[in-house]
């Protein structure tokens, strides 16, 4: 049974210029027409299965915390159905209706209490609570003498030792210091794997590819994606920085030309041709991506390396307008998603001169792989205009290639660092008592 | 024939269709009692948290009133308790009849803003914001009955003796307690939308206050300005408390019984009305 459906959902906002026309309104008594609409949330269709976690992303304004509202049951939509089953925990605001002349303990109770549990399941429940909170004796203090960090922590304590079927989270994992952060995400992984159903809306988007089953888009009320974490977290950064593109879009690109090599060596390197996997494109157009290729020194095409080997990393762009400063580069990927390293002609100190259009321009990169973990990597390559710091996409092709790094050593964490050690003995000998 | 039966049991059901719902919206607050009583433990408590007289305040507001009233009326304008009122003894009289209305104007005072106050609660946790009214109601329950402990002790002190018909004063407090959340109810709901409503209340309540006969008795009202006695519902609740505490004879119950299905009618109309709005309460606040 699935733990949420949600069937062409919308949330209209009557604005009104004065809040009195919306008893007016309400009461029958104005024309009708003392409002004006707002959609904050329009057709949204989806459903949850009981035991996954789904991420909500999104600008602000995209609705992202009136769909929480309406899924927590605070608010009502205005068209369509919102079915939740089971009981839910809502955790929009940390420390909701707590109380800063109370002890921590009495607002325990009382968060509990409008959480719907009594006295005895919060007494059975205390301990659990106290021990994930970890503010020791300020248990017994008013809330008002703790730093907002123990604020925090409590409240998180609270809501997440409900023992909810579903859990709602509104942006409340970035807080508190890192351990409890640790805490916290470690509790949502318990709370995970023992069946929950888990909705949470953040801007923390290596978050929700590294911990959700599953992505929501949200844009202006409108649903844009939905889907697999990694590839809606792409949808949401090409979305962000077509925005920002258009957001500069006024202003002239300018910058250090910097030592830019005069001429390129007309070489006749083969053109990368293959773009084996395109998750996501996006771009002016001014420049299209040919291809990308990973080879070894020998130019051999690869798509398993392992750590410390050497491989060239080539792409090729065609340039169908002039540009005066073109950069060429890739990012690399985990298979969750987090960026690992990237690398363009720029930044390298190598910038590639102005190219005219109908130039092809190939660039290979020569790296030597680091000692990562195990897994499948992902290159995403780029051709844009202008400086790093500031620049237009031209194209973007998410994901365009995936290899699998091997590893003939046990890698803790995500890299092997190449580590001398050096190991000395104490000259000075220290005698234990026993032996005087 | 049955056409017209089919027809009277839709009128029927038209009739108890804001009964049932009535009765559906009292269980939801019925269940809602453990949070109701955290709240107005909670209510009382941050009165008086961190005072250090603590309690004891809900006494001194009521016998300061008392002193000022006292002084003014009794003293300055030499004002006596009519000669049937029971009493001779001026602040005795105003004692009796202050209480009730003490109970009514806190309450309302504080309902009206306690939406609003608990604005975060409404907006992000599923929480059954009818209860606030009624848990203002409750702490202000609680003052009243210190007050109404102290009345008796007084009473006993001074006359010796208190007539069986105190145990009406219950039901007088209780008609008063299903008006005033009535109206709780409503101004609650209604501030949340206008802001001004808890500004025009402590007007309307300042008029109700002085044309209710607490100072004096019903009797010295000018006969052509009786109507604002006789349907002013706090105007019979305080004359109740004077029959049955003061006086000492049996109150009018044919005005009882209408006091009561008044307060009732209003008790019901809040609720509804209060039902009825809260769910725009999150997009306004």
């Amino acid at each position: 049974m699935p733990a949420i459906q949600v069937a062409h959902l919308s949330k209209k906002y009557r604005i009104y210029d004065r809040p009195r026309d919306k008893l007016l309104e309400m009461l029958g008594l104005g024309k009708g027409l003392l409002h004006r609409d707002f959609w904050a949330l329009e057709d949204i269709s989806f459903t949850l299965d009981a035991g996954q976690t789904l991420g909500i992303i999104g600008q602000n304004g995209s609705g992202k915390s009136t769909l929480l509202q309406i899924l927590a049951g605070i608010m009502r939509q205005t068209l369509g159905d919102c079915l939740v089953n089971g009981k839910i925990s809502a955790l929009l605001e940390l420390g909701s209706g707590f109380n800063p002349e109370f002890t921590g303990r009495e607002n325990v109770f009382m968060n509990g209490a409008i959480l719907g549990l009594d006295t005895q399941k919060m007494l059975d429940r205390f301990d659990a609570i106290a021990r994930f909170a970890e503010i020791g004796s300020f248990m017994e203090q008013p809330v008002k003498t703790y730093s907002s960090g123990m604020f925090m922590r409590l409240a998180f304590a609270v809501a997440v030792n409900v023992d909810p079927d579903i859990l709602l989270v509104d942006e409340a994992l970035a807080v508190g210091d890192l351990i409890f952060q640790h805490r916290c995400m470690h509790r949502m992984n318990q709370l995970r794997s023992s069946g929950k159903t888990i909705v949470f809306v953040t801007h923390d988007l290596s978050a929700v590819t590294k911990f959700c089953d599953r992505a929501l888009l949200l844009d202006a009320g409108q649903l844009l994606d939905d889907g697999k974490p990694d590839l809606v977290v792409q949808r949401y950064r090409a979305l962000m920085f077509e925005r920002e593109r258009n957001y500069h879009s006024g202003e002239p690109l300018h910058g250090a030309a910097g030592n830019a090599d005069a001429t390129l060596q007309a070489k006749d390197v083969p053109v990368a041709r293959n773009i084996p996997n395109i998750d996501h494109r996006f771009g002016s157009g001014e420049a299209t991506l040919l291809g990308v290729e990973l080879m070894r020194e020998s130019g051999v095409p690869t798509r398993e390396v392992s750590g410390g080997e050497e491989v060239v990393i080539r792409v090729s762009v065609q340039f169908n307008r002039d540009i005066e400063q073109p950069i060429l580069g890739y990012t690399m990927r985990d298979r969750l998603g987090v960026e690992i390293s990237a690398c363009n002609t720029s930044y390298t100190g190598h910038p590639l001169p102005a190219a005219r259009a109908g130039q092809i321009i190939t660039s290979d990169f020569h790296v030597s792989v680091p000692h990562l973990a195990a897994g499948s990597y992902s290159i995403s390559p780029a051709v844009a205009r202008g400086t790093v710091l500031k620049h237009d996409m031209c194209d973007w092709i998410d994901n365009a290639l995936v290899f699998s790094l091997r590893s003939n050593e046990l890698i803790y964490g995500v890299l092997r660092m190449d580590v001398e050690v050096k190991s000395y003995v104490s000259s000075a000998v220290t005698h234990s008592r026993g032996e005087q | 024939m049955e056409e017209k039966l089919v027809q009277s049991w839709t009128k029927i059901r038209h009739a108890l269709a804001p009964w049932i719902i009535f009765s559906s919206f009292l269980r939801k607050i019925y269940v809602q009692r453990g949070l109701i009583r955290n709240f107005v433990i909670r209510d009382l408590r941050t009165r008086y948290i961190g005072s250090f007289m603590g309690f004891f305040w809900s006494v001194i507001h009521p016998i300061v009133l008392l002193i000022s009233y006292t002084f003014v009326f009794a003293i300055i304008f030499n004002q006596r308790p009519l000669p049937d009122s029971g009493t001779t003894s001026f602040p005795l009289f105003l004692f009796c009849s202050i209480l009730p209305w003490l109970f009514f104007q806190d309450t309302l005072q504080r309902s009206s803003t306690v939406v609003i106050d608990n604005a975060n609660l409404v907006t992000k946790t599923l929480f059954p914001s009818e209860i606030l009214p009624l848990t203002v109601l409750l702490a202000g329950l609680v003052n009243h009955l210190i007050g109404f402990a102290v009345l008796l002790c007084i009473l006993l002190f001074t006359l010796g003796k208190v007539s069986l018909y105190i145990l009406l004063v219950p039901v007088y407090f209780l008609v008063l307690m299903l008006f005033t959340l009535g109206i709780s109810w409503f101004v609650a709901s209604l501030n949340v939308f206008v802001r001004d409503v808890s500004q025009v209340l402590s007007v309307i309540l300042t008029f109700w206050f002085w044309f209710t006969p607490i100072f004096y008795s019903a009797d010295r009202f000018p006969k052509r300005l009786l109507f604002l006695v006789r349907w002013n519902p706090l105007a019979h609740v305080v004359t109740g408390y004077r029959d049955c505490l003061l006086r000492m004879q049996l109150p009018n119950l044919r005005i009882l019984l209408f006091l009561s299905i008044g307060a009732f009618l209003v008790f019901v109309a809040g609720g509804l009305f209060f039902r009825k709005t809260k769910r725009e309460f999150v997009d306004v606040l």
